[in-house]
């Protein structure tokens, strides 16, 4: 399954689509990278269309956290899937990123 | 290959063959249209121009008769007979003029009536009656008339009267010199009907009431000719064109007005005769230019394949190459055109490819080598302990082809109390590989001291982050089944739901409530939970790599349900047939690592070290007993040493907190007496890793022969009463230790080091120690 991402550059907002796995991994970097660079307040990754995720891709997570820190950014994990939000809860993630489920 | 689609010579062939062709036939048609029509205006007009000719020659002919009896009528000298006797004489002499006129010769009176006759047969009164209008209108004008045509009474044939008048000097018309011509005889009508015509062709005369003094048909002379009515009177000159005939049969027509007559020659033709070269040259043209056709095509063909040649040549090289091995996939050109610059193109690309296809192999066999070389990493660092498993407990890991990080360790810790991980590093390959090792190394170190599980967590999350990059952290599972006290500990960072069952059916979760480890710096407190377990209660734990077989929410129903009150055998066999059927029927994207834990009953709990094997002495006092215990170098194992120690006491009324407590102390002195005395080890070593340290400590183990710890541990009653204390001093072969030091800083909680000791003078009384600092001395009491 392919992953994709679409990006709303206007509101910092990125919506992933497909498996995300390490091999997304040269795409979320380029479209993280991007919003990165627009100075949004908050970078939004809309995870509902996401159908499962790795650890590879919770870590990098895990790293635009960290770069979105540096630019004083937050990250705002979006209304993910069911699976997802399974995922995401076994890791605790709900700890580092403002999840929010709806 | 070349069956699916056609070639590039046979597309080109076809484009321009056809293009050729159909260029070459619309040509053809239109030439042959062109021709045609040239054709058919061409033997129109030569049908015209030939009935045109004979009109008149037949004029010239009639003319001529007419002219001779107007020459005859006024070069005759003298008076013009008047009488039936002389001029039937006349008559008789007029030989030259009877032979042009066939049927007779005649002369009149001016009013119409027959004078005498010089002729084959007189006329008829009845002829006579129908020529005498005729006759009148000559001797009125006159001038000479041509009549209107009559069937000769002799002959039965067509025939027509000239009549002039005699004119008399006194210009009075003595009488009328008439001759009577056969229109059928040789010279006039004759002639042109016996004239050469195509089959079904014929000439025919009508005259001005329609009727036919000309046709082949001898019984159609003088009938009506009805559907030539009109052609002369409608335009008076010469007409062409095609037209049907009575019998339907299209023709074509050509029809000349005469002059001297109100006639109508007409030459009428089937068009199919008519016609009939225009149809030859048809065909000669359909057969030019189904040669030129051929013969185009035919240059079409060697023209395609000479200009795609090349090119089939480059194609044909390029299937043959995809078969050769790597580094033989070349082509040639023998000619310089484009294929030429698409061979060199091809050749660079081809080695272009083989490069990276040789760096990719390199490459491979590198990722292979480092993922074999972080396989037998892994397996040297967890199988000792995991060969050391109990039958109650299983633990393993299923891996893909490839690391993605998944693995799990076992190790026992003091007699009865079992640790095990389960863990999961972020990412594939040689670097999930590489994240594992922090998390399993301080585990296997940390737990041989029975180091509490968050501890061991704090450890390998500071390991991890010092070692790691932002996006690689462990999630991770640890477990620690105490079989004595019969409790299990666990503590879940980022793993799915632990879950326990027992026989009676109950079901108890450990939800990950903690961070995998390697993501934050400063931990907050880990949840940990214990519960009570008993005999028969079975954890079950795995890593996500099971949610990629199973739902989750499956995952119990699969595992458990039902099968916890089986034999843990069958329980295990269930599980790994399950799963072996699972990743053979999809692809397995994740490793799976999975534990089934069944809690033993007490008599499971390992066999204890033989007292034979230590150098131990053992005297019962009055008041008690004393225990002394002499470790040498290769019995430095503390895990060996106290467990019998302390069997040895139990025997002799140890109560369950002072067991408790002396554990503990016992733990710590007999640790520092092998580690800082016996191996002379640096305690701030912890600093860099508890793995690291543990790993000194083995070497140093490995490599020492000399040195002792001496354990003597005395039993005794108070004078005061039934209370009685343990009395524990151990002593190492070591150079001691700044034990002053020690005291001085004990109330610094931040201190690196020393800890150990805080924790047996919390539990104990009487601490002291010996002025070189090689014995430590403490007493705990014993109920």
């Amino acid at each position: 399954m392919t992953f994709t991402i679409q990006t709303d550059p206007q509101n910092g907002i990125l919506r992933l689509e497909g498996t995300f796995t390490f091999d997304g991994h040269p795409v979320f970097k380029a479209a993280t990278a991007a919003a990165l660079e627009a100075g949004h307040p908050s970078l939004v990754l809309d995870l509902s269309e996401v159908s499962y995720m790795d650890s590879a891709s919770l870590g990098m997570l895990l790293l635009l956290r960290e770069r979105a820190q540096a630019k004083g950014m937050q990250v705002v994990l979006s209304r993910p899937s069911p699976t997802v939000m399974t995922i995401l809860r076994v890791v605790q993630f709900g700890k580092l990123f403002d999840i929010r489920e709806s | 290959m070349k069956s699916r689609f056609l070639s590039i010579q046979i597309k080109t062939f076809l484009v321009f063959g056809t293009f050729i062709a159909l260029t070459l036939a619309g040509a053809g048609w239109g030439v042959s249209r062109y021709f045609e029509s040239v054709a058919r205006r061409q033997i129109e007009r030569q049908q015209s121009d030939m009935v045109s000719l004979l009109a008149s020659a037949l004029d010239d002919k009639l003319f001529r008769h007419l002219d001779t009896l107007q020459a005859v009528a006024r070069g005759i000298p003298g008076r013009a007979p008047s009488d039936p006797g002389t001029a039937s004489a006349w008559l008789k002499d007029q030989r030259g003029i009877r032979a042009l006129f066939e049927n007779g010769i005649f002369l009149l009176r001016p009013d119409g009536r027959l004078l005498a006759a010089n002729a084959v047969t007189p006329p008829s009164p009845a002829l006579q009656a129908e020529l005498h209008p005729f006759f009148q209108a000559v001797a009125a004008s006159g001038d000479g008339g041509i009549s209107e045509a009559y069937r000769s009474e002799s002959s039965g044939a067509p025939a027509v009267m000239m009549a002039v008048p005699w004119i008399e000097q006194s210009s009075r018309v003595r009488v009328l010199l008439a001759g009577s011509i056969d229109l059928r005889h040789g010279d006039f009508l004759g002639a042109i009907v016996n004239r050469r015509m195509p089959d079904a062709s014929h000439l025919s005369l009508i005259d001005a009431q329609g009727r036919i003094l000309m046709h082949p048909d001898p019984t159609r002379i003088l009938t009506r000719a009805r559907h030539f009515e009109g052609w002369n009177s409608r335009t008076g000159l010469g007409v062409s064109g095609e037209r049907r005939d009575a019998s339907g049969i299209l023709t074509l027509t050509s029809v000349q007005p005469l002059k001297a007559v109100p006639w109508t020659l007409a030459a009428i033709i089937p068009l199919s005769q008519a016609h009939a070269p225009i149809g030859r040259f048809r065909g000669y043209l359909r057969d030019a230019t189904a040669a030129g056709v051929f013969a185009t095509l035919l240059l079409a063909w060697l023209l395609s394949h000479g200009l795609t040649k090349n090119l089939e040549s480059f194609t044909a090289q390029i299937e043959a190459a995809a078969t050769q091995p790597v580094g033989q996939r070349r082509i040639q050109s023998r000619v310089h055109d484009e294929t030429s610059i698409l061979v060199d193109a091809f050749n660079g690309l081809m080695a272009s490819l083989d490069d990276k296809a040789a760096r990719l192999l390199q490459a491979k066999a590198r990722q292979d080598e480092e993922l074999a070389l972080a396989k037998h990493v892994l397996q040297r660092l967890v199988e000792p302990g995991l060969r050391a498993m109990p039958d109650h407990l299983h633990m393993e890991t299923l891996q893909t082809q490839r690391i993605n990080g998944d693995a799990c360790a076992y190790q026992e810790g003091l007699p009865g109390i079992h640790f095990g991980l389960i863990c999961d590093a972020t990412g594939h390959g040689l670097t999930a590989g590489i994240s594992t090792l922090p998390a399993i190394q301080s585990f296997l170190g940390m737990v041989r001291r029975d180091i509490p599980l968050e501890t061991i967590y704090a450890e390998i999350n500071r390991k991890v982050l010092r070692m790691m990059p932002t996006e690689r952290f462990v999630c991770l599972l640890l477990m620690r089944l105490d079989t004595q006290s019969g409790t299990l500990t666990v503590l879940n960072a980022g793993l799915p739901d632990a879950v326990l069952c027992t026989p009676q059916g109950g079901c108890r979760r450990f939800t990950s409530r903690n961070l995998p480890a390697g993501i934050l710096v400063g931990l907050e407190a880990p949840v940990i939970e214990t519960v009570k377990v008993a005999p028969g209660d079975r954890l079950l734990a795995y890593t996500d790599g099971i949610l990629d077989l199973f739902p989750a929410e499956e995952t119990d129903q699969v595992f458990l349900h039902g099968l916890e009150r089986c034999p843990l055998g069958v329980h295990l066999r269930a599980v790994q047939e399950t799963l072996s059927l699972a990743i053979a029927n999809q692809e397995q994207h994740d490793d799976v690592s999975w534990a089934l834990w069944e809690v033993p009953p007490p008599a499971c709990v390992r066999p204890q070290v033989a007292t034979s094997s230590l150098d131990a002495s053992a005297m019962l006092l009055e008041d008690g007993f004393t225990l002394a215990l002499t470790l040498l170098p290769h019995r430095h194992a503390v895990r060996d040493v106290l467990p019998e120690a302390l069997r040895i006491l139990s025997s002799h009324g140890l109560g369950v907190q002072a067991e408790q407590s002396l554990t503990l102390a016992l733990t710590e002195a007999l640790a520092n007496a092998v580690d800082h005395g016996v191996l002379g080890l640096d305690s701030r070593l912890k600093e860099q890793g508890f793995e690291v340290y543990e790993s000194l400590r083995n070497l140093h183990l490995a490599a020492i022969h000399e040195g002792y710890v001496k354990l003597t541990l005395r039993l005794r009653t108070l004078p005061s009463g039934p209370v009685r204390e343990v009395d524990v001093e151990v002593e190492d072969s070591g150079s001691g230790f700044d034990w002053r030091a020690w005291e001085k800083g004990a109330s610094d909680t931040l201190r690196p080091s020393g800890r150990g000791l805080l924790l047996i003078r919390a539990l104990t009384t009487n601490l002291s120690f010996n002025e070189a600092g090689n014995r430590i001395r403490f007493t705990l009491p014993c109920d």
